[in-house]
Order: structure tokens, then C-alpha cells, then sequence
């Protein structure tokens, strides 16, 4: 770089500082500190910080508390971040701590402000503490929070039996500001006139019962990504395509009769069930369908009739399925449907295995027939299966 | 430096100290602010930086002339036979000694780079910044910030009381 002075004494042309935001105020002696930085340069910086080292700049100075309690934009209420380690406090004495902090936090914080995140993972599940739970809900549906995770059981499987509501009812003017929301053993109660979330790209549900039907309404058409895992759902259907929908997943769900969800864009396709009868299910009119996992592991009954029939699978280029077969089934009866695109096919097999006979297994080589592209083939054996026979 | 080749465009950088600062357009446009003024054709002559001195201007001069994606403008690091994962370490290691200054021209730095929208300075600099908070106590925290505590000591006991949970 070379300097040249003089050169911009006519017509040199300066950034103008109209933005009162972006204007720096300095202190008296004229020495920059950081708080003197414009406020949404402090608000990056902040940001930047954990939740916890955020909470301990507010006893800094009023200045850093105001900074705090304005700038903070992903809440994140844990085990890790809300509770201290110590390993002979018993489960109800952290709930307690748990609980109250995150109190104490929520009622310091100005909900007008908008949040980008809450975030709520805490084993509360068959607690009496609905009243706070409502609480919370309303202080995102009032701070307009992007992205809303609440999960009253981490790390846990199975049915729930004592689920918190999720007052759905709080977001019933569609929520606009909703982007994401995540939610783990709760009920949602049938709210009349709920017109579901206008905005919501991502909706992840486990372990969830009652309305969930109300989350799938027309005005939901900008959903891109759809999980729906361990709940108790009688049938999924779609009143409207949803044009967005990129990803859907319905895993290990809950007395599930039927599932017809319209989405013609549909990327990615999993299903799974533990149902002893056959689910029905149908991914027909996905024209860019890329690939498909069906999980139907465990049942011992011979499933291949029910995997391969015409689920409109017929464009899949790559298809995992998982699957019980019985060895004693004779060949190929009912024709499964022909699989025109399939280029990448992965079998996951557990044999219900007698050494006299093979009919039921040589199935599998039918499928190859039926599959003209086929290039690439992966068999597994499932770990559970009775004899080595595969 | 390497030779510049015939042809770059340049672009006069004015601090308001008086310095002036010739500078490759693709540099200068490493700052978002700047690009943006180019772009419409606002920067046919010299660009005048308020509230940024010369010695701050230098060096964040230094840093996108460190920064620029195109070859050219600093000899080896921009050589094609540098494969870009021995590229990217080469940077971080300057970029680990460029941040090595004193706290006022840290803070400098930063309200340079978000003034002037150039987001691998202002992500170096507040991220140096934070871990300096990070990995102190508030007390330390309080001194390197130069913030006053002006809290009454009930006040304190409070705000303290309230966010208890931070301080386990």
C-alpha cells in the first residue's frame, strides 16, 4: 500500500454515519472500551457467549445487566446449563433448582424482545408443574421465538403416561415468527379455530399424543421437514399437498391405521412400525423421491408381501428396508411391484429360519428381477435372528 | 509485497487523520461497506473512513490484503500450488499473531470491522474477546472491560441471588 496525501481534498466522498446505532460513544478520556461499541456489535459479541457466561455479565454493572437482559437471544434452559453437579442431590431437589431458575431468568428477561431460541430439556414428566409449563410456552409465544424445543423426558423411550399440555392455544394467531418447533412427551388438547403455524419449516414430534392432526392444517403448506416418532396416532392424512415437504419420517408410532400425506416435492421417506397389522401407507406422486427406509423390525411374522406391495414406490433410485422373512413361505405368489428406478437396494433380514426349506428366501431374488437398474445391493443379516441361516 | 500488475483498479482510502491509503479494489472490497459504495459507483475518488485512524486503518488494510481470495495480491499464501487446507492453517497462524495487540486496539478492531462489515475481522476479534471473558473471573473480567461497578451492595447480593445458577 502506498500513501498519497492531498488526493482527496475535491470531491473525495465520505462514509456517511447516518445510523444513530452505528455511532460509537466514547468514554470521557476518549479511550475506546467495549461497551462504548455500537449496541448490535455488543449484541453480536455477547451472543457469542454461553448462556451461562451471558447470566454472569449482568452482575458486571447495570450497564452489562441491561445488555444482558436485552440481548440474549438463545435461551437454553438444560441440566448441564441450569443446574450444578452435584451428584448426591437428589431428583427432586434438581427439579426444584431446575424449575426455580429458570424463573428467575424468565422473569429478569423483557419478552417483547424477540429471541431466536428456547430451548427446554428436563426430565419433568409426571410432575405437577403444568402452571409453569404454560408459563413458558407464553413467554415464547410472546417473545416471538424462531426456534422452540421442549422436551419433559431427554433421553428417554417409550410411552409417556402423565404428559404435560402444550397450550397450542397461545400460538392461535398462526404464530408467524415460529420457524422450528420441537416437542417431546406432551398432549396437545384439540384447540377450536387453531389455524396451525403459518411459518413453521421444521416440526419434530416424539413421543407426542392427542391433536397432532392440528399441526398438519393447509396453512401449515410451508413445512419442509415433518418427524413424527413414538405418538399415538390413529391416521395421517393431508387435506392440501404440502408443496415444501422435503423430509418426512413417521417412526414406531402408535395404534397408525393409515398414512396418506401428499407431498409431491418429498425427498426423503422413513417408515417404521411395531403394529402387528399392516400400516397403509402411500408415497405416490413424489416425483423427486430420492430415497426410502422402511424399518419393520422384531415382528415375527413374514412381512415381504406387505414391504414390497405398491406403496408407490416405484421411482425410489435407493431403498433400505428392514424386514422379517419366513424361510417356509413358498416363492414369489403375489408379484410386489415392479421397481423401475431402483438403483441402490439395502435389505436388513431377519430369517424365521428352518433348515428344510429356502422358498421364503429366494424372495429375495425376485426382487432383483423386478429391479432392472439395480446396481448396487447390501444384505444384511438382523442380529436377533434365530438361526445363521441367511 | 509483490509487484502490482498493470491494470487493478485502486481505491483511495482517507483516514480522518489525514492519512491516505492506496489500496486494490479487491481488497477494499473485503469490506462490505465499501464494496456496497463501489458497486454503485460511489468511489471514484477518495473514500474518506470516519471515526477510524491511520494506525487502525493499516492494519485492517493488512488483514484484508491477508484475507483477499484472488492471486496476486500477497505473493505465496496465493500460490496455486498451496493446497487450500495448508492455505486455510497458513492463515489461522497469522491470523493468531495478527490478533496479538493490546485490549484498546482490539476494540478498535472490532468497531473498525463492524463499521466497515468485514466479518472474518469482526468474528477474529469479538471471538478473542470473548475468550479472554471466558476464561476469567469477574473481577479480571470487570478490569480488562474497565466497567464500574455501580450496584449498591444489596443491589449486588440481589442480581447475584437471582442468577445464582451462573456462578455454580
Amino acid at each position: 500500500m502506498k500513501s498519497a496525501a492531498g488526493a482527496a481534498d475535491c470531491g473525495g466522498i465520505a462514509i456517511s454515519s447516518s445510523n444513530p446505532h452505528k455511532r460509537t460513544r466514547r468514554g470521557h478520556k476518549g479511550v475506546l472500551q467495549l461497551h462504548h461499541l455500537p449496541l448490535d456489535t455488543l449484541s453480536d459479541i455477547v451472543s457469542l457467549l454461553s448462556f451461562k457466561e451471558a447470566a454472569r455479565m449482568s452482575v458486571l454493572s447495570s450497564q452489562w445487566r441491561h445488555l444482558w437482559r436485552s440481548c440474549i437471544r438463545d435461551l437454553v434452559f438444560t441440566r448441564e446449563t441450569m443446574c450444578c453437579p452435584m451428584p448426591m442431590s437428589r431428583e427432586e431437589q434438581d427439579r426444584e433448582a431446575f424449575i426455580r431458575n429458570v424463573e428467575c431468568v424468565l422473569c429478569q428477561l423483557d419478552p417483547t424482545i424477540a429471541r431466536d431460541k428456547f430451548v427446554l430439556e428436563f426430565k419433568l414428566i409426571n410432575t405437577n408443574v403444568q402452571t409453569h409449563v404454560d408459563r413458558w410456552v407464553a413467554f415464547c409465544a410472546t417473545s416471538r421465538v424462531k426456534h422452540i424445543v421442549f422436551d419433559f423426558k431427554p433421553g428417554s423411550w417409550g410411552k409417556h403416561d402423565n404428559s404435560f399440555n402444550f397450550p397450542i392455544h397461545l400460538f392461535i394467531n398462526g404464530a408467524p415468527a415460529v420457524r422450528s418447533l420441537c416437542l417431546m412427551s406432551a398432549y396437545l388438547n384439540p384447540v377450536p379455530g387453531f389455524s396451525s403455524f403459518t411459518n413453521l419449516r421444521k416440526l419434530m414430534l416424539d413421543s407426542v399424543s392427542g391433536d397432532i392432526q392440528c399441526m398438519l392444517l393447509p396453512a401449515c403448506s410451508m413445512l419442509e421437514w415433518l418427524s413424527i416418532v413414538r405418538c399415538t396416532l390413529h391416521s395421517l392424512t393431508t387435506s392440501q399437498p404440502l408443496r415444501q415437504l422435503r423430509y418426512l419420517c413417521v417412526h414406531y408410532c402408535f395404534n397408525v391405521q393409515k398414512l396418506e400425506v401428499q407431498a409431491p416435492n418429498l425427498n426423503t421417506f422413513i417408515f417404521g412400525s411395531l403394529e402387528t397389522h399392516p400400516v397403509s401407507f402411500i408415497i405416490d406422486g413424489c416425483l423427486e423421491i430420492q430415497e426410502v427406509t422402511i424399518k419393520l423390525p422384531t415382528w415375527r411374522s413374514d412381512l415381504f408381501d406387505y414391504a414390497f406391495a405398491n406403496h408407490g414406490m416405484a421411482n425410489v433410485p435407493k431403498l433400505s428396508v428392514e424386514l422379517a422373512i419366513d424361510s417356509k413361505v413358498p416363492g414369489c405368489a403375489k408379484c410386489p411391484s415392479k421397481f423401475v428406478n431402483l438403483k441402490h437396494l439395502i435389505l436388513t433380514v431377519d430369517v424365521l429360519a428352518n433348515d428344510k426349506y429356502t422358498s421364503g428366501i429366494l424372495r429375495l431374488a425376485c426382487l432383483l428381477e423386478l429391479s432392472p437398474v439395480l446396481n448396487r445391493l447390501e444384505l444384511h443379516k438382523c442380529a436377533y435372528s434365530e438361526q445363521e441361516k441367511c | 509485497m509483490a509487484t502490482r500488475e498493470a491494470g487493478k483498479k485502486m481505491i483511495m482510502l482517507k483516514s480522518p487523520d489525514g492519512m491516505e491509503f492506496e489500496v486494490e479494489e479487491a481488497v477494499a472490497m473485503e469490506s462490505q461497506t465499501i464494496r456496497k459504495m463501489i458497486e454503485d459507483d460511489c468511489a471514484d475518488t477518495a473514500i474518506l473512513i470516519p471515526n477510524i485512524n491511520s494506525k487502525i486503518l493499516s492494519r485492517v488494510i493488512e488483514y484484508c490484503n491477508k484475507h483477499v481470495p484472488t492471486t496476486g495480491a500477497t505473493g505465496a499464501a496465493a500460490s496455486d500450488t498451496v493446497a487450500p487446507a495448508a492455505l486455510a492453517e497458513d492463515l489461522k497462524i497469522w491470523d493468531a499473531e495478527f490478533i496479538k495487540v493490546n485490549r484498546a486496539t482490539r476494540f478498535n478492531l472490532i468497531q473498525a470491522a463492524s463499521y466497515l462489515n468485514i466479518k472474518g475481522l469482526l468474528d477474529l476479534t469479538s471471538q478473542t474477546t470473548i475468550d479472554t471473558i471466558s476464561d476469567n473471573s469477574l473481577e479480571e473480567i470487570r478490569s480488562f472491560l474497565s466497567t464500574k461497578n455501580d450496584y449498591l451492595p444489596e443491589e449486588e447480593q440481589t442480581i447475584r441471588r437471582e442468577n445464582q445458577w451462573a456462578f455454580q
